[in-house]
């Protein structure tokens, strides 16, 4: 029974952490767009664009 | 997604691929089990994932050839990597134009991340932005503008608040519903536990817990209510917030003062679930408009983007990009393949599949020849369409939606300003019951009177009646945009669900607007399939309705090609068909080709015929050199659906009228056909509103469904009005409902939708206002406890939205 004076609070800040967790998350725009982000995972190049599209296969000049 | 064309199915790498990779010539994404598109750019046909794709590989390679930068934008290319070690000195946010799908946002982050002096870019596809941190000293705002165009799309610089109102909103709900959760389970031992069961320092502990939880709601998620109800209070009128807040406020202050001075009821649960409840229906109803404007949005903004205009069309071919705003009436544009049309017009030159996925929901393309209608925002799938515009900017179909679209959140049902009445009288009485109460009890057992004065203002706080209109409209509404229906005046649903009578147009309405083959008359021992054959190989050149009619008339059968094609302008066609030289068209016409003894067997033939043929029916024949082969008439096919569409009526209680400007037989035969009992012929638009007027004056409620265009005059008239806009017409569409697709059977849909919804409406109110008043005098005089009252609140507020739910099945 004498754990529950600790549990209680302990679940609390557990809460308010989580609640933070997701402050962060949407005002980092995590819930945004969720299907782009679905598809970065696809993306051969995350976050440096060394392959750009246009060099592999792009239209060029005959 | 871009509405995407069937182009064909991905089985093996194109021959033109580069390498015989199978990937997408642009974004390079991997084109298994998509549908490709091939596009033929600068002389070298290659496969594209998508429109979005293909169209930004062709304004990539027009801009190298015309703008004569080429050398730049390929040293740009070749540049690689950005160098990434710059500090984001500065951010700035940018609106894009143009994007398709979720690659194009990829591809902008790809080009932003290359340029140089970009530290960070984010393309958000849904917002249409890009957020950028950049180096100021290497590059400014205009630079990065800049990169975003060169990419192929057009930009704007943000309002930079409206991302982060989006994501707050969204923060509100979740917050809400977190700790909606948390506090339910430090409440759940409260009333689970027999009296002693739990020691005091324990319960105390839990209702700490829960009032620091509820206190981020309260401050944070329900700021919208505070702020509503604060703003009703100072300058009016009171609506549902005030009372909400009446009600919200004095459950948290006992409960505060409960858990502070450890005595008496907390009603934390209750407090945190019905600002959750309201927040997750009020998000829903934006979400629901969202999701209505996203498609149109989409569409417009792929009309925007900019029109070829031809500069001397029947002259040259040359063009010029504009932006779609600039164009006037009567301007010549070029719609390539792929592309979106920029205004609406008419096609001059060119055959083509049309995809209008925006206006109906349908991805199937339509076929338009020349002098067919096109509308802005629709996409070209096969070949390059030349029209002429008649209609731009502001003005088109599209944008005239986008309008209506708007417009609807703007009035509310008569129900929903009932309820707020209501909710306003409602507050004043709970205020005087719950004075009377604490007076009352002061006298009886003042240690009683402060639990039943806050068990009445628990108890009654309206939240049920605050939501049992919205959240059923809302969901009825979202249901009805699902089905192509929108709801331009939310409050004509309410009046949709008592009409006495459903007057319909007859064309277009109930039947096809355009003529169908309805009977086949082969002469001369021949079979209906040959005729139908022969007659649909000659029509296949021409773009005549009655070509389109047979043409779909001989979808089943063999159709030869026909050789050395004649058309005799508005007479009709000579050519060979298997050997053999036929005529089709117009009687005299056909009939030239067998000389007098066509002529003579024709009038011997025809007192037999014309009694098989249906009345008011067009005729035409198809003719060889010995005489006449077979005569095809052509009518008005009545809708498939058209039927359902009355019984629904019926079934709703309205009787149908058929209302018609048409002849009196064409009009007797529909009737007849749908077993309309009241038919009115020969209508003019002035004589249909008097009839309207008419009936409205002998006390009934008038529906009127009618194409939204010639009928405009009587919609109005009207106690509601829907109109069944295809295509054209929509700009000039002043209805209370717009059926997009066009179709009988979502007219159904509607009078059922109405009738549900408004069942369901009443049903919400009711228990609403039962439980409410029913609770007020129970909660007065001590039988209900604060407690049981909160969880009663709580119960009828899930209860009313989870019916409500029951609207979008």
């Amino acid at each position: 029974m004498e754990s529950l004076y600790l549990l209680i609070p302990l679940s609390v800040v557990l809460i308010l952490a989580i609640g933070g967790l997701l402050v962060w998350a949407a005002m980092s725009g995590q819930f945004d767009s969720l299907e782009q982000e679905g598809r970065r995972i696809l993306d051969d190049a995350p976050g440096q664009g060394a392959r750009a599209p246009d060099e592999d296969g792009g239209p060029r000049e005959p | 997604m871009p509405a995407a064309p069937v182009i064909r199915k991905a089985k093996q790498p194109s021959d033109a691929a580069a390498g015989g990779a199978m990937a997408c010539a642009h974004c390079g994404d991997s084109l298994a089990g998509l549908k490709i598109v091939s596009r033929a750019i600068g002389g070298r046909s290659q496969d594209y994932c998508c429109l979005g794709c293909a169209f930004i590989a062709e304004q990539l390679h027009l801009a190298r050839a015309s703008d004569g930068d080429r050398v730049a934008l390929e040293a740009s290319l070749a540049q690689g990597p950005a160098r990434r070690e710059a500090p984001a000195g500065a951010r700035v946010q940018v609106e894009i134009r143009g994007m398709v799908c979720a690659a194009c946002a990829l591809l902008i982050e790809h080009r932003l991340r290359r340029a140089d002096g970009v530290a960070s870019a984010h393309v958000d596809f849904t917002a249409q932005r890009a957020y950028v941190g950049y180096d100021p000293q290497r590059i400014d705002a205009a630079g990065v503008k800049q990169a975003i165009e060169r990419a192929g799309y057009r930009t704007d610089v943000g309002a930079p608040g409206e991302a982060r109102a989006r994501r707050i909103e969204l923060l509100r709900v979740l917050l809400a519903w977190l700790m909606m959760m948390q506090v339910m389970m430090l409440a759940v031992p409260a009333y689970v536990a027999k009296p002693g069961d739990i020691p005091a320092d324990i319960e105390q502990l839990l209702r700490l817990a829960q009032l620091v939880l509820t206190v981020p709601v309260l401050l944070f998620s329900a700021a919208p209510i505070v702020r509503g109800a604060w703003s009703q209070l100072r300058a009016g009128p009171i609506g549902m917030d005030l009372p909400i807040m009446v009600g919200l406020s004095a459950a948290f202050a006992a409960s505060a003062w409960a858990t502070l001075t450890s005595h008496g009821p907390v009603y934390f649960d209750s407090i945190t679930m019905f600002v959750a409840l309201v927040l997750g229906v009020r998000w829903l109803q934006a979400r629901a408009l969202a999701v209505a404007r996203g498609h149109l949005d989409d569409a417009q903004r792929r009309a925007r983007l900019a029109g070829r205009r031809l500069r001397a069309f029947p002259s040259s071919l040359a063009t010029e990009s504009v932006a779609a705003e600039q164009l006037v009436v009567d301007d010549h544009v070029l719609v390539p393949v792929g592309e979106t049309v920029p205004a609406d017009g008419v096609i001059v030159q060119g055959v083509s599949q049309v995809s209008q996925a925006w206006l109906t929901g349908e991805a199937t393309p339509i076929e338009k020849h020349d002098g067919a209608p096109v509308l802005a925002g629709s996409v070209n799938l096969e070949q390059p369409l030349v029209v002429r515009v008649t209609r731009a900017g502001e003005a088109t179909s599209l944008a005239a939606l986008r309008r209506l679209v708007d417009d609807a959140g703007r009035d509310r049902p008569r129900i929903v300003e009932l309820a707020n009445r209501i909710a306003v009288v409602f507050l004043w009485v709970v205020l005087g019951v719950s004075l009377a109460t604490v007076v009352g009890w002061w006298w009886v057992d003042p240690s009683q009177a402060l639990p039943a004065a806050v068990a009445v203002l628990v108890a009654t706080c309206p939240c049920a009646l605050s939501l049992a209109a919205p959240a059923a409209l809302a969901a009825t509404q979202s249901r009805l945009a699902e089905r192509g229906v929108l709801t331009a005046r939310s409050a004509a649903l309410e009046v949709l669900d008592r009409i006495d009578v459903l007057a319909c147009d007859k064309t277009g309405t109930l039947t096809t607007a355009e003529p169908a083959l309805t009977r086949v008359i082969p002469l001369r021992g021949l079979r209906s399939a040959e005729v139908l054959a022969q007659a649909a190989a000659l029509e296949a050149v021409a773009a005549h309705p009655f070509a389109r009619a047979l043409a779909q008339a001989a979808a089943s059968v063999n159709v030869p090609a026909a050789q050395d094609v004649v058309i005799a302008p508005s007479a009709g066609i000579e050519g060979t068909v298997l050997g053999r030289r036929l005529r089709i068209g117009k009687v005299e016409y056909a009939l030239e080709i067998s000389g007098d003894a066509g002529r003579s067997a024709w009038a011997r033939r025809w007192p037999a015929l014309a009694a098989q043929l249906p009345r008011d029916d067009s005729v035409i024949a198809l003719a060889d050199g010995q005489g006449p082969l077979a005569v095809f008439a052509f009518g008005e096919m009545l809708r498939p659906d058209a039927a359902a569409l009355v019984e629904q009526a019926r079934a709703c209680g309205a009787e149908v009228l058929l209302v018609s400007g048409d002849r009196a037989g064409a009009v007797d035969r529909v009737a007849r056909a749908l077993g309309i009992e009241r038919a009115y012929a020969q209508q003019t638009p002035a004589s249909k509103r008097e009839l309207v007027a008419q009936l409205q004056a002998s006390g009934r409620r008038v529906a009127m469904l009618g194409d939204g265009f010639n009928d405009a005059p009587v919609l109005a008239q009207a106690d509601v009005s829907i109109a069944l806009a295809e295509g054209a017409a929509l700009a000039q569409a002043r209805a209370d409902f717009i059926v997009l697709g066009s179709r009988a059977a979502d007219v159904a849909g509607l009078l059922r939708s109405a009738r549900r919804g408004m069942r369901i409406v009443r049903q919400n109110f009711l228990w609403a206002l039962v439980y409410n008043v029913g609770a007020i005098p129970l909660a007065a005089f001590g039988y209900l406890s604060p407690a049981l009252a909160a969880v009663g609140m709580a119960a009828s507020s899930a209860l009313v939205v989870g019916n409500a739910l029951r609207a979008r099945r």
